[in-house]
């Protein structure tokens, strides 16, 4: 199947099979942003992605301070 | 790659989702956020059917109650304030423990709630705060009480339907509530967690619901417990009263990461613990 993806502003066509990964698709070390959030690439069908906006940013950029404080302490017996 | 998959369509409409859902049967699951079922893909699943581009990812407010789309995600509801209002943000607090930011941006409510996973952490809560899930079949929407939805193991009442939204009824400002997780760290899944609801007033218990994941093959609602609770005070004595009946009840499973022992005692601490805050 044919995928269509934006990605850093360029649209590209891929060739994929249903069951192809984005990150086999993007092979990259950066984080992968889909429609301007941070998303696991390995945990993502190439299909999944068809269409849409993708930006590749370094780690240290895609974690900011504000995602984190969404995640309270964690429970202590 | 997943070689098993042979097929991934882009439904326009839900009731074109249905359909194919229902044309490909047992082949087919639909796709969401992908986060349960593309590192858990069952073997007999060839076609996956996107709904993601159906409209379904709402959180909308009405009178009675609030409706949210099956494929709103773990993130919106984390940080939606009508759902942070729903009885203390019980819905809010399991929607954001424990999930890695790229999880929580992609995972959706639907999927945690059809995949069925006994660790889930929504189930509790949804279960808590007797939420409703609306079905799309290919005859029209079925509604039914979220107890009613696990069956058993990773099996839920969806059947050849689609998940299209769970409704929550607005509980009253007299309502309480509190979700608890452990896990071994922070990120991973729940060794048992807790969600409690109830109504308080005069400092007696009304309304109680205690809904407990990770311990069983589906999350569960502890009606003995419930009942220990109901129209007394909110103290000490009846805390530990709830806590016995709680360990007495449950039959945990066991797996890697704990005995069943260790759950069974960990179930009393969070039920405990959940009741001391809920009273303080």
């Amino acid at each position: 199947m044919q995928i269509e993806l934006v990605v850093d502003g360029r649209a590209c066509t891929h060739e994929v099979e249903p069951g192809t990964l984005l990150s086999e698709v993007l092979q990259t070390e950066l984080a992968v942003w889909l429609e301007g959030r941070m998303v696991s690439a390995s945990l993502m069908l190439a299909a999944q992605a068809h269409g849409r906006q993708i930006e590749l940013k370094p780690f240290v950029q895609a974690a900011p301070l504000q995602e984190n404080s969404l995640v309270p302490e964690p429970t202590r017996c | 790659m997943i070689h098993q998959l042979e097929e991934f369509l882009y439904p326009q409409s839900l009731a074109e989702a249905v359909q194919k859902k229902h044309e490909y049967g047992e082949a087919a699951a639909p796709i969401a956020g992908g986060t349960e079922i593309v590192p858990n893909l069952p073997p007999d699943i060839r076609c996956l059917i996107d709904v993601t581009r159906l409209g379904l990812d709402y959180i909308e407010e009405e009178a009675e109650r609030l409706r949210i789309g099956a494929t709103t995600t773990m993130h919106q509801l984390a940080v939606s304030p009508a759902i942070a209002k729903l009885a203390n943000g019980v819905l809010s607090s399991s929607c954001c423990q424990g999930w890695p930011t790229e999880v929580r941006n992609t995972a959706t409510l639907g999927g945690n709630v059809v995949g069925a996973g006994p660790f889930a952490d929504s189930p509790p809560a949804l279960l808590a705060l007797d939420a409703e899930v609306v079905v799309a079949r290919l005859d029209g929407e079925e509604k039914l009480p979220i107890q009613e939805f696990f069956l058993d193991y990773r099996r839920t009442a969806v059947g050849q339907g689609i998940l299209k939204e769970i409704q929550i009824p607005r509980p009253s400002s007299q309502v309480r509530g509190i979700f608890l997780k452990f896990g071994r760290t922070q990120v991973d899944q729940a060794l048992v967690n807790l969600a409690v609801t109830l109504e308080l007033e005069s400092g007696v218990c009304g309304k109680v619901r205690i809904a407990l994941g990770a311990i069983g093959r589906t999350p569960q609602r502890l009606l003995e417990a419930e009942r220990v609770l109901l129209e007394k005070p909110l103290q000490a004595d009846v805390i530990e009263d709830v806590v016995c009946v709680v360990t007495e009840l449950v039959d945990p499973v066991i797996d890697l990461r704990a005995s069943a022992d260790y759950r069974r005692e960990l179930a009393g601490v969070l039920t405990r613990r959940a009741l001391l805050q809920l009273a303080s």
